[in-house]
């Protein structure tokens, strides 16, 4: 308990031991925290606590004042006397289990609890059921989805039901009453793309893979928080991702951080390809699924100016949705999660979560503005998810975007269409501060040489996530620390996607500039700038730097005279192969240009060398998606940046000197 | 109705309609009452008001149908005013009668006089009739003399009155005081401190603020609730006003029980009227105070009685009860601060503000001041509802109140506090009835219920009774109550049907602790009252029950025998007549026999048989 209120902070006595706790904490959370244990039947930690089971019971004291209370809900008080095991204790405990036993006879939990307890054969009248009425699942529903079950009767004539034992309209599926059930009186039936639980067959997605988009980069394997893709190796020698739908879940993860949009919800799908926006604007987009209970006949109704977009699972909401939101003019995208500790997708969660970060600072980046896009997880209960719809509206300004983008945007590379699009917009004025903040870059002060970062920090925000743990961001890093040892301090210049040359032009600093992306170079100096190749200028200077040769060997594409000498200015030997063919600027790609990806990979793989020259931070991102770290796919063969290279031996000659 | 715009206005309108009611004119008051109802009272006022038509008494004599008298088994009651005759059971056929001497001449009409079961005498007076006249009306006393469709009644008995003086010459606080120093405990069964409750509610934090009226009344044979809000419903409408200045709230409840629909629609009538005269809802006479009442219907459960299933249900939720380890004061109706009170609790309160502390404390007990309602039932005389003071011994109740037992049939036991409560056995008859004192007896105060019992019943099948009751009305949250009472139900019945065992009566006791120890609610945590205290006090039936398969009180079914005394059989053939299994054999005028085989314990021959020649063992 760091940081623990004083005022907050109470003694109350344990078995005997006095403890401190925090006021009003449950005598439950006080003694488990010490490592007491007090048995329980319907308890659960992200539920209010209902006492109806009666086995917690313990008894407090102070004085002459003595009362049994059920442990998990009575709250503590300075100077309470705290006791779990007296004889009362136990036998009143063991009347709680024997009247369970006699109810339900058959069930293990209770048997064993049962067994525990020393408790003998039942003096009740017996029964044969299989629920204990302890309430989990229909508070579970209450709070975590949209209440579809609920006590009926009273009595001995309790039971969990639906309303009038018809298939329960409300019941989204989730199967969470299940999962939490502690008797197994919940029986769900699960098929590939079905779910039935209550009598009500919901559809569930599940993931599928189409194979002529796939390229078998393996980030579907790595995304998924249920280990169910599987990237399979053809006799043809392709490579192609396969998901077995008996085992996919459908949270979507897959297929939002899939590049190349090979991954489709063909079974209950509700992911739009296209999302509207009306026609007098101003409206917020909401990325939610069932358990948000929104469309409930008795759920709060969604404030006019928002859009729900019903989904599986918020693991399906991608860069690109959330792009394609964008730029179709709506003010924000908001992704609501729903208490993952009770969803059966659990861990589908951290891939939204992340991509909203990364997306707010997209919106920001092109200058749409702030807290344009967020991942909430609503608090409990039924007007949690409206309430966290609510917070959001409320400090969402009108998107500043006076057009609308209208094509589709279904995929990675429709993203980046979108995104140059946005990035050429008159009215939104780039804000790349954030951006080089969180980087820890700095913009080029007056006079001061620049380095373009060029498409890197889209792509980072884009896909940078599914690159990791190799981090994109790091080749402006090596390309600073690369000028820097041939004695230029440069900050880091952003502009827009692909942006015109004029515009790039105008805002660069008086003084040279520096890219790592040729052509990038060349269109930007076309326009009037002074852009030079950082891989030209290493090729012409790197080697005066005295770097220590590895003997490990380089690859090089064959035809390039300055990667070769950037090369030959860290390695002793090059191993030459097949020049690059133009890449296009594309995630999804032809089997040919894979394949050739490949070819030169396993060229320079059996060539013995570690690294792989690429003249580019796109060729990069391309040569990346065909290995995978950790995979037996990793080639051992790592395509670099010629500063990567450089900055490499620049760090390894300094921890040579500091040891 | 005009607007009461100030306390002066209030004051005037008091006056000027106790003046339009000189104290000696003539008023025929019929009983209202949902008993007098079910016995024709609203023929009997119907004909009263067309024979005072034509007769030409209109002008003379003022009818009234009132709130219930108390006096139930006697409807429908008419009492004439000022001379207070009372006649009981009137028929439609009485009113000329009444009418052309009673009103018109002031005679009185012997036939249709009270006869006391007692002495056997007739008497005239409704103040001389020894059910009346060992009560002490404080809070009841209106109800015979007003409608309860009427503010002006109320205004002119000097309702609202209590609310000027507290909206006036007090601060909230002092009004918390006056409760408290006055001694109310809570009338519904719990017994709290009412001015306490109301303080801890001030201070607690949270807005706004609620104030409920427990009108679930589900105790079977209680009904001092019912009587109270259909007879006097502006009394309590006061009391929760004065209440809520009290507390700081601007919100009322009054919850009632679905069954009582004549309770509901004059209650209703009364807050019209109220808000029409500006006695509820904003700037109550000309202060700043504000404060309005709606109407919730209960849907048929007796834990909705309970405070917390009580709110439950009024937010919309299932009526299921709470812990209360964090008091409904801090943490109630949508989770605010709120009191909730019975309505015999609120009706005392205008009582104490008229009054004053000290004379309302200066009835009572130590630790129970004040009066309080039962309702007298069961193997009684005088069927009804007393107001007594506190500390009145059970004996003054049952045997001069309540005339004793009918029949000249021996006094067994006395059920208090309902299914909540125990039986008290004739050894402790002398015992005061407050709240301490019946606690420690065993049994409780509850909410006022009082049924006598006879050498004709049988205390396990009382217990049975309550058991029964209490396993249908659980809510089925918590274990103990749910299991425990289908459990206790389970070996009672047993017992009732001879197959007992000697250990039944420890499982008993045990499953008794435990539910009273470990049940959520008080509904499960006094389920066992009925049991225990019935083994304590009557351990002797059960044991006949069970070791010997007899029933005393010769209820039980299955161990009693109907047989023909055949000295005393003269052959009449009415009990064969009347025996649905003709179970009974014997020529006319020739002795008769009953087939026990065949007899299925009804009781029909023991009622028609004028020999008393059946004997029921």
């Amino acid at each position: 308990m760091e940081n623990a209120d004083a005022q907050n902070t109470i003694k109350v006595v344990l078995e005997g031991r006095q403890v401190e706790a925090a006021h009003r904490e449950t005598v439950l959370s006080v003694a488990r925290r010490f490592g007491l244990h007090i048995p329980t039947l319907c308890h659960c930690d992200a539920l209010e606590p209902a006492a109806a089971c009666r086995v917690c019971l313990v008894e407090v004291r102070q004085g002459d004042w003595r009362k049994v209370v059920t442990a998990c809900n009575y709250p503590v008080w300075d100077g309470v006397e705290i006791h779990t095991s007296t004889p009362e204790i136990l036998e009143l405990r063991k009347l709680s289990v024997e009247a369970l036993l006699a109810r339900c006879p058959e069930v293990p939990a209770i048997r064993s609890l049962a067994a525990k307890l020393g408790v003998g054969e039942p003096r009740f009248p017996k029964g044969k059921d299989t629920c204990i009425l302890c309430g989990l699942c229909t508070r579970v529903c209450d709070t975590y989805a949209t209440s579809a079950i609920s006590m009926l009767g009273r009595g001995a004539n309790k039971t969990v039901a639906t309303l009038g034992g018809a298939p329960a309209e409300a019941c989204v599926g989730c199967a969470a009453c299940a999962d939490i059930c502690p008797t197994g009186h919940i029986k769900i039936k699960k098929e590939p793309g079905s779910l039935t639980v209550w009598d009500k067959t919901t559809a569930i997605a599940t993931c599928a893979v189409e194979t002529d988009r796939c390229r078998g980069c393996g980030i579907c394997e790595e995304s998924c928080p249920f280990r169910v893709p599987r990237v399979v190796l053809h006799r043809d020698g392709s490579a192609q991702a396969v998901i077995d739908v008996a085992a996919c879940r459908g949270c979507g993860v897959c297929l939002a951080a899939c590049p190349t949009g090979a991954i489709v919800q063909p079974r209950g799908c509700v992911v739009p390809s296209r999302v509207e926006v009306g026609s007098d604007g101003g409206r917020a987009l909401v990325v939610a699924c069932g358990r948000s209970g929104f469309g409930q006949p008795h759920a709060p109704a969604l404030p006019e100016r928002v859009e729900l977009l019903r989904v599986p699972c918020a693991g399906s909401a991608s860069a690109s949705l959330i792009a394609g939101a964008l730029a179709r003019g709506y003010d924000g995208v908001l992704v609501l999660g729903r208490h993952q500790e009770t969803c059966r997708l659990s861990g589908a969660e951290q891939h939204p979560r992340r991509t909203a970060r990364a997306m707010a600072d997209y919106a920001a980046l092109l200058g749409l503005g702030q807290g344009r896009v967020r991942f909430v997880e609503p608090d409990p209960g039924s007007e949690g998810p409206a309430r966290a719809v609510k917070e959001f509206l409320a400090h969402l300004s009108r998107t500043p975007l006076r057009a609308r983008y209208d094509k589709p945007v279904e995929n990675l590379d429709d993203a980046l269409d979108a995104t140059t699009w946005l990035s050429a917009r008159p009215e939104l004025v780039l804000d790349a501060e954030g951006w080089l903040e969180s980087c820890g870059f700095v913009r080029p002060q007056p006079g001061q040489p620049a380095l373009l970062a060029g498409a890197v920090p889209f792509l980072d925000l884009l896909i940078g996530d599914s690159l990791r743990p190799w981090n994109l961001v790091d080749v402006l890093r090596d390309g600073l620390l690369a000028l820097s040892a041939l004695g230029i301090e440069a900050g880091v210049a952003v502009h827009g996607l692909r942006a015109k040359e004029e515009a790039v032009a105008a805002s660069l600093p008086r003084s040279h500039s520096y890219s790592q992306c040729r052509p990038c170079a060349e269109r930007a100096s076309r326009g009037g700038a002074v852009v030079h190749s950082l891989t030209e200028l290493l090729a012409e200077k790197a080697g005066a730097l005295g770097l220590a040769q590895s003997y490990e060997a380089v690859a090089v594409p064959g035809g390039d005279a300055a990667l070769e000498a950037v090369a030959r200015a860290v390695a002793s030997r090059i191993a030459p192969v097949e020049p690059a063919p133009p890449l296009s600027l594309r995630f999804c790609i032809s089997a040919q240009e894979r394949s050739a990806l490949r070819e030169r990979l396993g060229e320079a793989h059996g060539a013995m060398a570690r690294q792989l020259l690429v003249a580019g931070p796109l060729e990069l991102v391309q040569h990346l998606l065909e290995r995978r770290q950790g995979s037996w796919r990793t080639t051992h063969c790592e395509p670099v940046l010629p500063a990567t290279l450089v900055s490499r031996a620049l760090r390894a000659r300094e921890r040579g000197s500091a040891a | 109705m005009t607007r009461l715009a100030s306390v002066a206005a209030l004051k005037e309108r008091q006056v000027r309609v106790a003046a339009s009611r000189p104290v000696g004119q003539q008023v025929v008051a019929v009983c209202g009452g949902t008993g007098c109802l079910a016995t024709g009272c609203k023929d009997v006022a119907k004909a009263l008001e067309k024979e005072l038509g034509s007769a030409g008494l209109k002008d003379r004599v003022t009818l009234v149908v009132t709130g219930c008298h108390g006096f139930c088994e006697q409807g429908p009651i008419v009492v004439v005013r000022p001379q207070s005759t009372f006649y009981p059971r009137v028929q439609v056929k009485d009113v000329p009668e009444i009418v052309a001497r009673t009103l018109a001449k002031g005679e009185v009409i012997e036939r249709l006089l009270y006869v006391d079961p007692v002495s056997g005498t007739k008497i005239e007076r409704e103040s001389d009739i020894p059910f009346y006249k060992g009560q002490t009306r404080i809070i009841f006393e209106s109800n015979g003399h007003l409608s309860p469709t009427s503010l002006d009644d109320y205004l002119a008995r000097g309702g609202y009155g209590a609310l000027a003086k507290a909206l006036t010459t007090h601060t909230p606080e002092q009004v918390i005081d006056e409760v408290t120093r006055a001694g109310l405990r809570g009338r519904g069964g719990g017994g709290f401190s009412t001015g306490r409750k109301w303080a801890s509610a001030r201070s607690a934090k949270g807005e706004p603020k609620y104030v409920i009226c427990n009108a679930d009344e589900g105790d079977p044979g209680a009904f001092m609730d019912r009587s109270l809000l259909e007879g006097n419903p502006h009394s309590v409408i006061e009391g929760m006003l004065i209440g809520a200045y009290a507390v700081g709230s601007r919100h009322g409840y009054v919850y009632v029980r679905h069954e009582y629909p004549l309770a509901v629609e004059n209650l209703r009538h009364a807050l019209e009227q109220a808000r029409a005269a500006g006695l509820l809802g904003e700037g109550i006479l000309g202060t700043t105070f504000g404060f309005d009442i709606v109407i919730s219907r209960g849907g048929g459960a007796f834990v909705c009685g309970e405070s917390t299933a009580l709110m439950a249900s009024l937010e919309g939720k299932v009526g299921e009860p709470r812990a209360k380890y964090v008091h409904t004061v801090e943490h109630g109706l949508f989770d605010k601060p709120t009191v909730l009170n019975n309505v015999e609790t609120w009706a005392n309160v205008p009582a104490i503000i008229a009054n004053g502390a000290a004379a309302y404390a200066s009835l009572g007990t130590d630790n129970s001041k004040g009066t309080k309602i039962f309702s007298l039932v069961g193997k009684i005389n005088n069927t009804g509802l007393v107001e007594v003071p506190m500390g009145i011994t059970l004996r003054e109740v049952v045997f001069g109140i309540g005339g004793g037992i009918p029949g000249g049939k021996k006094f067994k036991a006395v059920q208090t506090g309902g299914p909540s409560g125990g039986c008290l056995p004739e050894s402790l008859l002398d015992l005061p009835v407050d709240f301490q004192r019946l606690t420690e007896a065993g049994s409780m105060m509850g909410s006022g219920g009082m049924i006598v019992m006879d050498e004709d019943t049988c205390m396990v099948d009382v217990a049975r009774y309550f058991i029964d009751f209490l396993a249908r009305e659980s809510c089925g949250k918590c274990t103990p109550c749910r299991e425990g009472l289908l459990a206790c139900r389970d070996i009672l019945a047993r017992i009732c049907e001879g197959k007992g065992k000697d250990e039944d009566l420890s499982t008993l006791d045990e499953l008794g602790q435990w539910m009273t120890a470990a049940s959520l609610c008080a509904l499960g945590g006094s389920a066992a009252n009925p049991v225990l205290s019935t083994l304590r006090y009557f351990k002797h039936e059960y044991l006949a029950h069970i070791r010997e398969h007899r029933c005393p009180g010769g209820v039980c079914k299955e161990l009693i025998t109907y047989s023909i005394d055949t000295g005393k059989c003269n052959g009449c053939h009415a009990c064969v007549k009347a025996c649905p299994p003709d179970a009974i054999s014997g020529a006319l005028k020739a002795m008769h026999t009953i087939d026990a085989a065949a007899c299925i314990k009804c009781g029909a021959c023991l009622s028609v048989c004028k020999q008393d020649a059946v004997v029921r063992r």
